[in-house]
């Protein structure tokens, strides 16, 4: 599963410097820095010289790595298109930046229509990282699935225990009577 | 691809994992472990409140400690605690676009405990051009084509209820190709589609909470003020009860429901009885006999939990500090009206275009005592005492029956015009 880096392919010109890093279970997954680096915590990783060798995560499975990863390269694969498109002189280049828009919206939509179990690690994975645009793709994902929902159906939908005491539920149950019958 | 790599039988200790003792537990959590959506750090469970409108986030901190917690430290009220719409911003759009296009509302919700915070709602496309009533939770609203609609913005649950068609009052009229083009009302003047119910309706109750197939039945005051109708759960047919002399001027200004039955009162002081359920039709008597209306600027029928239904009226009042002073009245089975003690028994009132609730201070954090929360209902039939209300008037405000001052309660600007109300109480069904 370990995705190669793009070495050389780049076609930017720009630097091509590729990062390992290794899961909790021991794969090793190659990739951009840049594409690295949208994780904060990842890049100050790099940033203290820790690099070398290879990051180690201990908190993050080979699975949920892979799916990480796969996220950051395509939105820096994004983010460099749509600068070069900008830089270009070229027509069709500026034309096609919005399509390349919505081609990373649609990615993302795709992207996160995932599993419940599977969202829940990359929500967790996405924090612990600190990619601020899966987190948010995650946690819109998730607010979007709340919505609409009465207390019961979201804990049905989230296996969510109600760990209420039963005066405190007792006093949900008054506040909540004209919210939610 | 799999997201439980390592191993996938741990659970983290003190989750609510629905593996029993089956397993032993670990000590490291991480995403190997099955997911324990009660235990989301709280900057996550933060950010996914914060991408919920207040409804969800109602219901976001009813699900389990950890959320309440999160929910709570975010500033989310108890949905207990009466909230105030507020459409003042569509009122105006409205007025610019000179009724053109609707497009998808969003109102403020407000509520008592931190005035300054709105929380944006969103509603369904083209079922909010006008609200007339908000009862037991749900909101009575108008839609686009100027017919009412019980929405409960909860649970976005919508109920139709019949068409305007319904009164003989109006005629539809419609294009080639079968589409509704206007409404013909009175015969020969003519209103849009959505106009005609933006100022068709001006109060709207409901018996009960119309949730999980009740048996409710709504009441009506529209037109000009001056009929009285009603529908019941699963009816498909307005029906109206009551429609007043044009010419003899009085209006209808509140309806509720109290022990079993509706009552109306008018602007002239009249108060009416109800009975619907008559198998020959709608049948009324008269509680209270019709008087002269006075300096009156609104009435309210009031239903409390310990069994009496009050009378209360605003009232034009230049010796009082802010030129209003409020008058509460005991309606009695005999009829005859009494002067009430001012003491609300700690207790405060909720008037406008809510059906009127009283609700118990203790239960309600932050709720003052002997103060009545007033949001203008329609004010068309006493503007001219409104005209000489120089500053005590627009906006929401309390009345407090001790001081007699008549305040704002929310710092939020007014509408431009007084007459057509454009914010209304939500409040709980006690």
């Amino acid at each position: 599963m370990a995705s190669a880096g793009e070495s050389g392919d780049g076609a930017d010109g720009k630097g091509v410097t590729t990062i390992t890093i290794i899961s909790s279970d021991n794969e090793a997954f190659e990739v951009l820095e840049a594409a690295a680096s949208m994780s904060l915590t990842i890049r100050h990783l790099i940033e203290d010289g820790c690099a070398d060798g290879g990051i180690p995560l201990p908190n993050v499975t080979a699975g949920i790595l892979a799916k990480v990863l796969e996220y950051c390269s395509k939105h820096v694969a994004a983010v460099a298109a749509s600068s070069e498109a900008g830089s270009s002189s070229n027509a069709a280049d500026a034309a096609a930046a919005p399509e390349k828009e919505e081609d990373l919206a649609s990615f993302d939509k795709a992207f996160i229509d995932v599993e419940q179990d599977t969202l829940y690690d990359l929500l967790m994975a996405a924090n612990y990282l600190e990619v601020k645009g899966l987190l948010d793709l995650a946690c819109q994902k998730v607010a979007d699935m709340i919505k609409g929902k009465t207390p019961d159906a979201i804990r049905q939908t989230f296996k969510i225990k109600n760990d209420f005491s039963p005066e405190q539920e007792e006093k949900i149950r008054e506040e909540n009577q004209w919210a939610f019958e | 691809m799999s997201s439980m790599g390592g191993n996938p039988t741990a659970s983290p200790p003190g989750s609510d994992s629905f593996l029993d003792d089956e397993f032993p537990k670990v000590a490291a959590m991480g995403p190997c472990t099955s997911p324990s959506w009660s235990d989301l750090p709280i900057d996550v469970l933060l950010s996914i409140l914060q991408r919920l409108e207040l409804p969800q986030a109602l219901a976001f901190a009813s699900v389990c400690t950890t959320w309440r917690s999160a929910a709570t430290a975010n500033g989310i009220p108890r949905s207990s605690t009466p909230l105030l719409m507020s459409w003042a911003d569509l009122v105006e759009e409205r007025k610019e676009a000179h009724g053109g296009r609707t497009s998808p509302v969003t109102c403020n919700f407000y509520h008592l405990l931190d005035v300054d915070k709105a929380y944006s709602v969103s509603f369904p496309q083209g079922c909010f051009v006008a609200c007339c009533g908000a009862s037991h939770g749900w909101l009575v609203l108008v839609n686009e084509l100027s017919n009412l609609v019980l929405y409960n913005p909860f649970t976005t649950a919508m109920i139709p209820l019949p068409p305007i068609t319904d009164f003989a009052c109006v005629k539809a009229v419609y294009g080639s190709g079968g589409k509704l083009d206007h409404y013909l009302f009175e015969r020969d003047r003519v209103h849009g589609t959505n106009s005609l119910g933006t100022w068709f309706y001006q109060k709207a109750v409901l018996s009960c909470c119309p949730s999980k197939g009740g048996d409710y039945v709504v009441m009506i005051i529209h037109r000009d003020s001056d009929w009285l109708s009603f529908v019941k759960a699963g009816q498909n047919k307005w029906q109206v009860a009551s429609t007043l002399p044009v010419s003899g001027r009085d209006r209808y200004a509140d309806c509720t429901y109290h022990d079993g039955r509706f009552f109306a009162v008018t602007f002239h002081g009249m108060v009416e009885k109800w009975d619907l359920d008559e198998l020959n039709g709608p049948t009324r008597e008269i509680v209270v006999a019709a008087r002269r209306p006075g300096r009156i600027l609104t009435r309210h029928l009031v239903s409390t939990a310990w069994g009496d239904l009050l009378h209360v009226g605003a009232i034009f009042a230049p010796e009082y500090p802010d030129g209003v002073k409020f008058q509460i009245r005991k309606v009695d089975s005999v009829g005859c009206k009494k002067v009430l003690q001012t003491d609300l028994m700690d207790h405060a009132m909720f008037l406008g275009l809510n059906h009127s609730a009283c609700l118990p201070t203790k239960s309600f954090p932050g709720l003052q005592p002997h103060c009545i929360y007033f949001s203008a209902p329609w004010m068309t039939e006493t503007f001219d005492w409104l005209c000489r209300v120089s500053h005590g008037w627009g906006g929401v405000r309390t009345y407090d029956l001790k001081s007699r001052k008549f305040e704002r309660a929310f710092p939020f600007c007014d509408q431009k015009g007084l007459i057509s109300p454009c914010e209304v109480w939500i409040t709980p069904n006690l």
